[in-house]
C-alpha cells in the first residue's frame, strides 16, 4: 500500500490493520506528514503543525500496540483539532492574530479524551474567524481551499477540518457548528460530519462564539468514523455548564441496522427556500433512495422553519457580541472588517429582542418535538448551493440574486436553534465536479438513528469512495477576502 | 388604495425601521466612534437585518419563558 493510499483509508480501517499490527502508528503519521507536506502549500488547511509531537506520539503509541495495550479504535489514528479546541501547550489563535501568542494551560475536554483514546493530532486546524463565518476565509491565516477546486471556498467555520480530512491531509478532524460550520464544510467537501444534540459533547476548554448554539462534532470520510469519534467523546462533563448527564450509548452498535419503517419527514419549508436545481435533484433522489432501504417518506409542514433562521441569528450575534465585547472595543481595527462588522451589529440587538427570542426559541422547540411525534428523521439540503470561488459575495439561483452567507446557513440553523442532532453526507456532484450535501436530522439524544440512517444512505451509494484531484489542480491558494 | 393588511404591513416596516439618526445616536451611547468611516458601512449593515432582530415580535408569544439555561449545583 503506498502512502497515499494510506491517506485515504479510513480511521475504522486504519484501526484494524493498527490492531493487528499490519501498519505501524509510525508509518501512519510519517505518510500524512508528507501529505500535508505536499498539499499544505495549496490547501492551507493547518495554523499549526505539530510533527515533532505527532512522531513522538505515534513511536510512543507503537510501543504501546506492540506491548498489547490497545487504547480504542483511534489509538494510532492521526487527527486534527479546529483552532478553537484547547490544547495545553499548543497555540490557540481562533483564527485571529491578536491570539497568535496565546498558549493555553490546560486542554478541552474533547482534546483530553482523543487523547487518552490514543488519537494523534497532527496539528490545530485553520477557521473563519471566532468561527463567525460560512466561507472559510480568513484574512490573517490566509483562505482556506476546497480540494475538490482549490479556486473555491472550503465552507466554514471549520474549513481546515474540512479540507484536510477531505484532502488525506488527517484522517478524521473535528470542527464546531454553532450556524453550520461542520456540516456546511462537510456538505462542500464531500465529508460526513455530525452536529450532535447540544449538550451531548463537552464545550468545555473551547473558544465562545454563542453558549447556547456552539456544537462541538465530528468530520470524517464515513459515517463509521463519525461514530467511533462519538463513542469517545460524548458524555457528561461537570466542567460544561450545558452538558447532559445520559447514558452513552455505543455509536457504532446499530450502524448496521437496517432502515426499515423508519419514518422520514420531508418538510416542504426546506424546498421553499432558494434552491440550486443540481442540488435539489441530489436531494430529491437520497430521499428517494431511503425510501428504496425501506424508510416511509412523509410530506410534512415545519411551521416555524422559516422564522427559525432569523431567531437563530439574533441570539447568535447577541452572544457573540456579549463574548467578544472586549476584544472589539481594544482591538476592533485588528479584526477581520467582516467579522467586526457582525460583532458591531450585535450591540444593536437589545435585551428584550434577545429575550424576545429565546421565547420564540422555546416554542420552535416545541413544534420541533412535535414534530418528532409523527416522524423519526427529517431529510433535506445541507447546502443549497455547491462550493462558489473565493470572494464571491452574490450567487445567481433561477432569476435571483442571492447573498452567499445567508444562502450557505439557511438550512444548517433551524438545528442550532431547537439543539437537535444533525449529519451531512455526501449525496451527488455537480456537473463541475462539486460535492452536494443531504441532511439528516433526529430527535434530542437519537444520535443513533441520525447515525443508522446516514450509515444505510452511504452504503447504498458511492459518493462517499470518489476523492478530490489529489494533486494541487491550481496554485489558487489566496489571501484576500473581498 | 391600499387594503387592510397591507397598511399594516407598512407600519410594521415603519416601527421597524432603523433611520439613520437613531442609528448614530444609538452608535454613540454605545461608544461607537462617529467619526469611524466604518460606521457607514455599519449602518448599511444593520438597517438590513434590524427587522430579523424583531421577528419574534409577531408571534404570539404569551405564557411562553425564555428557554435560558439555570443549572443549580447538585451540592
Amino acid at each position: 500500500m503506498d502512502s497515499k493510499d494510506l491517506c485515504y483509508l479510513s480511521a475504522g480501517e486504519l484501526s484494524q490493520l493498527i490492531r493487528r499490527k499490519e501498519v505501524s502508528p509510525v508509518e501512519v503519521v510519517k505518510a500524512h506528514l508528507a501529505r500535508i507536506e505536499f498539499l499544505e502549500p495549496t490547501l492551507n488547511s493547518f495554523i499549526t503543525l505539530l510533527p515533532e509531537q505527532a512522531m513522538e506520539e505515534a513511536r510512543i503509541a507503537e510501543h504501546e500496540i506492540l506491548s498489547d495495550q490497545y487504547r480504542s479504535p483511534l489509538h494510532g489514528i492521526p487527527i486534527g483539532l479546529k483552532d478553537l479546541f484547547y490544547v495545553k501547550g499548543v497555540p490557540n489563535t481562533s483564527g485571529s492574530r491578536i491570539f497568535d501568542h496565546f498558549i493555553p494551560n490546560y486542554s478541552s475536554t474533547l482534546a483530553l479524551k482523543l487523547r487518552e483514546a490514543g488519537a494523534l493530532l497532527l496539528g490545530k486546524l485553520n477557521l473563519h474567524q471566532f468561527a463567525y463565518g460560512p466561507t472559510g476565509e480568513n484574512p490573517d491565516y490566509g483562505n482556506m481551499h476546497n480540494p475538490w477546486d482549490t479556486k473555491r471556498i472550503s465552507g466554514g467555520s471549520s474549513g481546515g477540518s474540512a479540507s484536510a480530512t477531505a484532502s488525506g491531509q488527517c484522517t478524521l478532524a473535528m470542527g464546531t457548528d454553532t450556524g453550520g460550520s461542520i456540516r456546511i464544510p462537510s456538505a462542500l467537501c464531500g465529508l460526513a460530519g455530525l452536529k450532535p444534540t447540544y449538550g451531548r459533547l463537552s464545550r468545555f476548554g473551547m473558544t465562545v462564539l454563542s453558549w447556547s448554539q456552539d456544537h462541538p462534532g465530528p468530520m470524517a470520510r464515513t459515517v463509521e468514523d463519525c461514530a467511533l469519534v462519538m463513542n469517545v467523546v460524548a458524555g457528561y462533563d461537570p466542567h460544561d455548564p450545558s452538558s447532559a448527564d445520559r447514558s452513552v450509548p455505543d455509536f457504532t452498535q446499530s450502524l448496521t441496522e437496517n432502515i426499515k419503517g423508519l419514518r422520514v419527514g420531508v418538510p416542504k419549508e426546506l424546498f421553499e427556500d432558494p434552491l440550486d436545481s443540481e442540488v435539489e435533484h441530489f436531494v430529491r433522489n437520497a430521499i428517494e433512495m431511503l425510501g428504496q432501504l425501506g424508510a416511509t417518506i412523509h410530506e410534512i409542514s415545519w411551521p416555524m422553519y422559516h422564522e427559525s433562521k432569523a431567531i437563530s441569528s439574533t441570539i447568535l450575534m447577541a452572544e457573540a457580541t456579549a463574548y467578544h465585547s472586549q476584544l472589539m472595543r481594544h482591538h476592533g481595527s485588528r479584526l477581520d472588517p467582516k467579522v467586526r462588522l457582525r460583532l458591531e451589529a450585535g450591540l444593536f440587538i437589545s435585551a428584550v429582542d434577545y429575550l424576545q427570542g429565546q421565547r420564540a426559541r422555546r416554542l420552535y422547540y416545541q413544534q420541533s418535538c412535535n414534530l418528532f411525534k409523527r416522524v423519526d428523521l427529517l431529510a433535506g439540503p445541507t447546502v443549497p448551493i455547491t462550493a462558489c470561488k473565493i470572494g464571491t459575495e452574490e450567487v445567481r439561483i433561477g432569476n435571483r440574486l442571492l447573498g452567499v452567507i445567508p444562502l450557505l446557513t439557511q438550512h444548517t440553523r433551524p438545528y442550532n436553534l431547537n439543539g437537535f442532532p444533525a449529519i451531512t453526507v455526501p449525496c451527488g456532484f455537480s456537473k463541475n465536479g462539486l460535492p452536494v450535501g443531504f441532511q439528516l436530522a433526529g430527535k434530542p439524544f437519537d444520535e443513533e438513528t441520525v447515525l443508522r440512517a446516514a450509515f444505510a444512505y452511504e452504503q447504498a451509494t458511492e459518493w462517499h469512495q470518489r476523492r478530490p484531484p489529489t494533486e494541487p489542480l491550481s496554485s489558487g491558494r489566496s489571501n484576500s477576502c473581498s | 388604495m391600499k387594503n387592510s393588511d397591507q397598511s399594516e404591513e407598512v407600519e410594521m416596516e415603519k416601527t421597524i425601521r432603523l433611520d439613520k439618526e437613531t442609528f448614530l445616536s444609538m452608535a454613540k451611547l454605545l461608544n461607537l466612534d462617529e467619526k469611524d468611516s466604518h460606521l457607514e458601512e455599519l449602518y448599511t449593515y444593520v438597517e438590513k437585518l434590524f427587522p430579523s432582530f424583531k421577528v419574534a415580535e409577531g408571534m404570539d408569544l404569551a405564557e411562553i419563558e425564555p428557554m435560558l439555561t439555570l443549572v443549580l449545583p447538585k451540592e
